[in-house]
């Protein structure tokens, strides 16, 4: 009797927790940690991968716009399911290959353009990175300018010159360039020589150059990349590029661009769209110029790459899920959301470029399947930038300019084992929970302790991973916060400081909201805030304590912000500007961040403990 | 339970067998299935194969001759000429010159790149054909087939190769499968499995890379995945199957031949096999059906064995529980079963409900009500003394007594619990054997030890008792005949020893007679004859009875018969006067002199069956007797004091019968008395009422001596008796009476002198019963047989001491006229005689 007991006990347990486990199994959601290049990708895309896939828990993390980076939390073990790069070439992948999922033979290859997946299929022929539909990017020309000095709108680059001339001569800007960027230089310098790296000559040493493999350099091609250097030499000099231009930013050209001052902007078509419609000026988009109206061609740049960790392949349930991501994303609906908005080319299907009138003199570009896609190797972007500079300041000759572009593209820097400046003893996972991130929390309190204030607010986890046990390098704690990460300090009352939370969180009336996202919830430090959920990314701040207590709004306070620069938060928060309230007592001394981690780093030993800032009320 | 399992055993085992050799016929015949398909389908596909092929081949082959002409062209306008009837003719839809860089011109002028990537250096620099998809932004992608040319010039562009995009419809033509048509799918893929043309049938889904889909959707392991991989980079033929989308597919590939193309052939099994798997599942259920025939009919024949032998050892079962049940029924036992685990009563024998008075559902859901039933001297807890119990043993419980819930009749059993273990179900089985018959009889036993034990005390105190009384008289009758003797002389004084004699022996006989009526009594030999009878006349014959004692204690003696409306009644008036007499003489024996004694008859209403309560109460102011004397009043023997003591004479069994006749007769006694002040005796007894009024009897005729001597005298009478003393009294006394008196020694004797007296006949014979040599009944049966008819009806009467009444019948049925007891009263003698000479 006692013996049938114990059976049927043992068999009910057995059943009770199979039964368990099915059922915890049923309503466990697949996690899938994204990495985002950038946080505007969470305006449109990650909001509608979530309302995609409910089953879905979606972890995005603002990350580095750098393979090395992706590199370095490979090393860790801590490389994400899926993550995205926009500064990419294929040698530059070429250490992080073994642990990329390989999507040659996957259905979701197939549906890409042969000619433009090629670029991306390595010497093994194995594809393990994706573009995301492509931008364009050439010349912004004030037409009304041109058309006040009689200028018709060029169709080869002696026109392109010829005009260029006639503005300077009117003491107007012909052309101007934010040279003070690696991007601008790189681009100014391959678009005008486009049709060069596009001959057969140019395609060769491009696919030699993508397959170039660790310790065998692939230099430049004498004769193409003289050509290339030639013609940018003459662009420079035909563009009246000056020292100027390499101090001048984007938003410098633009004003003067917006002031008439500038009859030719380097820019991205969605800027061209963008100027033409918040402005009077009749902007049209013009392609980079060759020598005949057969030579033109539209550079374009996928706005970023996307790359899978081959461990997925071990969970079979989360590769088949990663795949339908990855098919919503390279979808129409999902490259639509990917661009914002934007105009975009896609590599898989059809575009709108044709159809809008700013893009008109680029319509026999597009015809002739005239597109560059830019070479856009981190070294690339690196060794444009000095050379540009130095041939803008005619520091040298062309054949000099060949030799110390192809001087440092043969040289690379040899990998030393960087010296370990900081040692962790603990770990603090990157872990959103109900009482927030851990590791954005040990980084924030290290931070306002260094700093000596008595709050710290970011306006987001500013932090790109678990805080790691071990030794640190100095690049690897700048890669532990966000990128463009600037520190502001002020002194508020109590008062100010709830309202500046308010603002980072609560959602406004016209749904414009700095957090879009969950994962993108403020981080504080020397304070602790209460949210209600709202559902769909919306939340409402329901309040301030200090350590538990509300906060008293009449006493003041030394806090520090840290949020975007400038310029990205303007980007960013444009459509929810900071209030002029908070913004009038910031103080302007914006710094960035990367000074005060070497300071740091020089002071403390460690990360501290985090706190629980964060409280969310369902 | 081995049975089933074997059967179970068998079951499972021939399922088994079948189920394997199904399968082994069933992979057997797909292998075949499998062979022939493939060996089909390869032959199917090899067809569109060749068709691409030559189709491709055809191209290159073209193409080959145009660079020739193209290499000699006179101008533009010709090649013009020449490009646009190509195209009519070869269905090709665009031209294209292209040059180092990858630009193209078109016969329309249309410049423009075409980005042939790595191509470009194989077309250019290679000199090799090549075929791929292109796509110009915005378009869809198309077939492109290039091949080097000597370098020339058209409309100023130079050129130093050509191709044509191909019309898609024409190529996918080629691939069209004549055989399955629509349901079969053709792609032509590359080695990393992108897929470079397709035919697919309608609805079928769209495949940009057929490894992929493969992996995404299918069966296939990575490791057969693999192998198709391999077989393609090294240009192999296969086929195989899998599934996708749940359903079945062939899939066959072979190597194109030109660059790293690869047929891929996929048609749904169900297709391929239609008519194969039509006929393999027919042969399988025609194999199975005719198995499952063999095995229904053999599982059929078993099971009907089967259900014989069931059906036997059912009915074998239902016997046995009929058994049982009319075993249980018609036993005194009760036999119960209980659940070992749940302690639940699980079956109780439904004779429980006679022999307990309880229910069988009563006992099923309480157990221990039947321990509630058990007699208040037993401490029965059944359920509490079987924890102990091992399986297979049994106990025996003290023997216990249960009342009948319904008769209250007390019930002993002795319980026997056996611990079973059916089949792994453990259950206490109870006995619960009837001893109740046993124990009565013991105790029977025991009563009637004791009474036997009673009776001899009662003998033994009788005798004493009787030998004391009788020994009183008879000493009186011995003492006074021997003074009697030796003052013969003085006639005063015999006279008054004889008066004592006399006296002692009345005493004597009263004695007797008492002790006769109680053996008569306890014996169960009294009936009680009912006659109409008037109460007055019982009440007046008791006052003439008593009267003289009375009169000669000088007491005051009252009756009272006011409440007696009807004295008219059926009853047994002998006995109902003994009782009244037997309780009015001791009143007057122990009330003293000038004291007083009282009868009232009174009766209650007459109820509807005519019947009413007669109380007759029976007053004194005499001695009274103690309260715990009053309590044996009515027993044998029992006197407050002795004669002896008391002076008062008395057998003791004049109460004790009384008391047996009043409940002969269904009636009461009760005694209030209280010592020194007197006794109350009250009698009820119930009798049916007479209306009518019954007649008077006839005076009696009183005896006169000197009327009957003349009746008498001269009379012969034959005397037969064996004693000489009593025939010695009768002689004298029927001498006195005018008799002629002979007599005889016995019944022998009696009949030799009757046979005699043919000339002088006897009268009348007066005979005793019990004689030695012969008996008067024998001696009457004899006379009464003699021929002489005459001699043979001689009155003969009894005189016996035995004087009961079956005495009397006995002397009737053996042809005796009369019947008189002795001692011999001289009336009775008399008026018996009379009556017999009266009735002649």
């Amino acid at each position: 009797m006692k013996k049938k007991i114990k059976y049927v006990f043992l068999l009910v347990m057995i059943s009770l927790f199979l039964f368990i486990t099915a059922c915890s199994n049923i309503n466990k959601k697949t996690k899938i940690t994204m990495y985002i290049w950038d946080k505007s990708m969470c305006k449109q895309l990650t909001p509608w991968l979530e309302e995609e896939f409910p089953d879905v828990e979606f972890v995005f993390i603002a990350g580095y716009d750098n393979i090395e980076f992706y590199e370095s939390l490979n090393n860790r073990g801590k490389l994400p399911d899926i993550f995205t790069c926009r500064q990419f070439s294929m040698n530059d992948g070429i250490n992080l290959s073994d642990a990329l999922l390989d999507m040659s033979e996957t259905e979701l290859v197939g549906t890409f353009h042969t000619t433009f997946i090629e670029n991306y299929r390595d010497m093994t022929g194995a594809i393990k990175w994706l573009p995301m539909c492509a931008e364009i990017d050439g010349i912004i020309a004030n037409k009304d300018l041109f058309d006040k000095y009689n200028l018709p709108l060029p169709e080869n680059y002696e026109q392109f010159a010829n005009a260029c001339k006639v503005f300077e001569e009117n003491d107007i800007g012909a052309f101007y360039n934010d040279y003070a960027y690696d991007y601008s230089c790189l681009e100014a310098l391959q678009g005008c020589a486009a049709a060069e790296l596009m001959s057969r000559k140019g395609m060769d040493w491009r696919i030699k150059y993508a397959n170039e493999q660790p310790g065998t350099p692939v230099g430049l091609d004498f004769e193409v990349w003289s050509a290339v250097l030639k013609r940018f030499e003459n662009f420079l000099n035909d563009t009246y590029a000056g020292e100027d231009d390499i101090k001048r930013t984007f938003y410098q050209a633009k004003d003067l661009f917006l002031e008439n001052k500038c009859a030719m902007l380097r820019g991205t078509g969605n800027d061209c769209v963008n100027l033409d419609s918040i402005t009077d000026i009749n902007c049209v988009m013009l392609p980079y110029y060759g020598d005949t109206s057969e030579d033109n061609w539209i550079l374009t740049y996928p706005m970023y790459q996307i790359a899978v960790n081959k461990n997925v392949e071990q969970d079979e349930k989360k590769y088949k899920i990663i795949m339908e991501v990855l098919r919503a994303m390279f979808s129409e609906t999902g490259q639509t959301k990917a661009a914002t908005g934007s105009v975009v080319l896609s590599y898989n299907g059809a575009s709108n470029l044709e159809t809008n009138k700013c893009f008109e003199p680029l319509n026999d570009c597009i015809k002739k399947n005239h597109l560059y896609q830019r070479i856009s190797s981190k070294e690339m972007f690196e060794i444009s930038l000095n050379v540009a500079q130095k041939m803008i300041k005619k520091e040298y000759s062309v054949k000099d300019a060949y030799e110390d572009f192809n001087k440092q593209l043969l040289e690379k820097e040899i990998d030393i084992a960087p010296e370990i400046i900081f040692t962790q003893d603990k770990e603090y996972p990157y872990y959103e929970s109900e009482n927030g991130c851990q590791a954005s929390s040990s980084v924030a309190n290290t931070l306002r302790n260094h700093l000596g204030s008595d709050i710290l607010i970011t306006y987001s986890p500013f932090v790109t991973s678990s805080v790691f046990k071990g030794g640190y390098t100095l690049q690897e704690l700048k890669w532990l916060i966000h990128q463009r990460a600037a520190i502001r300090t002020a002194e508020m009352n109590g008062s100010l400081v709830k309202e500046t939370m308010e603002w980072l969180i609560n959602s406004e009336s016209d749904d414009s909201n700095p957090v879009l996202h969950r994962n993108m919830l403020p981080v504080t430090s020397g304070i602790e805030y209460t949210i209600k959920d709202k559902g769909e990314g919306r939340f409402e701040l329901v309040s301030v304590t200090l350590n538990g207590k509300k906060i008293d709004e009449n006493k003041q306070y030394s806090v520090v912000l840290i949020g975007d620069n400038i310029a990205i938060e303007d980007e960013a928060f444009g459509n929810c500007p900071m209030p002029e309230k908070i913004s009038d007592i910031v103080i302007a001394d914006t710094k960035n961040i990367d000074s005060h981690i070497d300071d740091m780093v020089l002071e403390i030993e460690k990360f501290e403990e985090p706190t629980e800032y964060l409280n969310i009320l369902k | 339970m081995k049975k089933k399992l074997f059967i179970f055993s068998n079951i499972i085992i021939i399922s088994i067998i079948l189920i394997t050799v199904g399968a082994g016929y069933y992979k057997f015949t797909s292998h075949l299935i499998f062979k022939d398909s493939a060996s089909h389908l390869e032959e199917v596909f090899s067809q569109s194969n060749q068709s691409l092929k030559q189709l491709v081949g055809k191209k290159w082959a073209c193409m080959k001759d145009w660079a020739n002409y193209f290499k000699d062209s006179q101008s533009d306008y010709k090649t013009d000429e020449y490009i646009n009837h190509l195209k009519e003719n070869n269905g090709f839809i665009e031209f294209y010159f292209l040059s180092q860089e990858g630009e193209y011109i078109t016969t329309d002028g249309k410049t423009g790149y075409i980005n042939l990537g790595e191509n470009l250096t194989k077309l250019m620099i290679d000199k090799e054909n090549i075929a791929l998809k292109a796509a110009f932004h915005g378009q869809d992608e198309f077939e492109l087939f290039g091949i080097p040319c000597y370098p020339g010039e058209y409309k100023d562009f130079k050129y130093e190769a050509f191709a044509i995009s191909l019309d898609n419809d024409r190529l996918i033509e080629t691939l069209e499968n004549k055989v399955y048509n629509e349901d079969a799918s053709t792609y032509v893929i590359h080695s990393d499995g992108r897929v470079w043309l397709d035919n697919v049938g309608q609805n079928k889904r769209s495949v940009y890379n057929f490894l992929g889909m493969i992996k995404e959707h299918s069966d296939l392991s990575e490791h057969e995945i693999e192998t198709i991989r391999e077989d393609i980079d090294n240009k192999k033929n296969g086929v195989m199957t899998f599934e996708m989308d749940k359903e079945k597919f062939y899939l066959v590939y072979q190597p194109v031949n030109f660059d790293d193309w690869t047929l891929i052939g996929l048609v749904p099994q169900k297709v391929v096999n239609q008519n194969m798997t039509k006929l393999q599942i027919l042969t399988l259920f025609v194999g199975i059906g005719s198995v499952s025939l063999i095995m229904f009919t053999i599982g059929f024949i078993m099971v009907h064995k089967s259900r014989s032998r069931l059906k036997r050892m059912g009915t074998e079962i239902k016997y046995r529980e009929k058994l049982f049940t009319a075993l249980s029924d018609n036993v005194d036992d009760v036999f119960i079963v209980i659940d070992k685990d749940s302690m639940k009563v699980s079956y109780v024998s439904e004779n429980i409900d006679t022999i307990l008075g309880i229910s069988e559902d009563d006992v099923i859901n309480d157990m221990h009500i039947i321990e509630k039933t058990a007699d208040s001297d037993y401490d029965m807890d059944i359920i509490g003394k079987l924890n102990d119990l091992k399986t297979g043993k049994r106990i025996e419980l003290e023997q216990c007594c249960y009342i009948n819930h319904n008769t209250n009749e007390k019930v002993w059993f002795t319980i026997t619990v056996l611990c079973a273990d059916v089949e792994s179900v453990i259950r206490y089985i109870v006995v619960m054997s009837n001893r109740t018959k046993e124990v009565k009889a013991k105790l029977e036993l025991q009563n009637a030890l004791g009474n036997a034990q009673a009776a001899n005390k009662a003998k033994s105190t009788f005798l004493s008792n009787i030998s004391h009384d009788i020994r009183t008289p008879m000493n009186a009758i011995i003492g006074f005949s021997v003074l009697a003797a030796s003052d013969i002389d003085d006639q005063i004084k015999v006279r008054d020893y004889l008066e004592k004699i006399n006296l002692s022996g009345k005493h004597l006989l009263s004695l007797i007679n008492d002790v006769l009526d109680m053996s008569m009594i306890e014996s169960g030999k009294v009936h009680l004859e009912e006659n109409e009878v008037c109460l007055s006349d019982v009440i007046n014959d008791i006052r003439t009875i008593v009267s003289g004692q009375i009169r000669d204690k000088n007491l005051s003696f009252d009756i009272n018969t006011d409440g007696l409306y009807d004295d008219h009644v059926i009853c047994d008036k002998v006995h109902l006067e003994q009782v009244i007499l037997n309780i009015l003489i001791n009143a007057i024996k122990f009330t003293p002199l000038g004291g007083k004694v009282s009868l009232s008859v009174s009766q209650e209403s007459v109820s509807q069956n005519n019947t009413s309560v007669y109380i007759f109460k029976v007053k004194d102011t005499g001695i009274g007797m103690s309260a715990e004397f009053a309590k044996k009043i009515f027993e044998p023997f029992e006197r407050e004091q002795t004669s002896t003591v008391s002076g008062i004479e008395g057998s003791g069994l004049g109460m004790a019968i009384a008391k047996n006749i009043i409940d002969l007769m269904n009636g009461t006694v009760k005694v209030v008395t209280e010592s020194g002040k007197g006794t109350e005796f009250i009698i009820s007894l119930k009798f049916k009422v007479q209306k009518k009024s019954p007649q008077k009897p006839k005076p009696k005729k009183n005896l006169d001596l000197k009327s009957t001597q003349k009746i008498f005298e001269g009379k012969r009478v034959l005397l037969v008796e064996d004693n000489e003393l009593n025939r010695e009294i009768a002689e004298n006394i029927l001498k006195k009476f005018g008799f002629c008196v002979e007599t005889a020694n016995d019944g022998s004797e009696a009949v030799e002198k009757v046979k005699l007296s043919e000339k002088d006949i006897y009268d009348i014979i007066l005979m005793d019963v019990h004689m030695p040599v012969m008996d008067g009944h024998e001696a009457t049966k004899q006379i009464r047989c003699l021929e002489n008819k005459t001699l043979a009806y001689t009155p003969i009467v009894a005189m016996t001491a035995n004087a009961f009444k079956e005495d009397k019948l006995a002397a009737e049925k053996c042809g005796m006229n009369g019947f008189i007891s002795k001692p011999i009263n001289i009336d009775n003698l008399i008026s018996s005689l009379r009556k017999v000479f009266e009735t002649q």
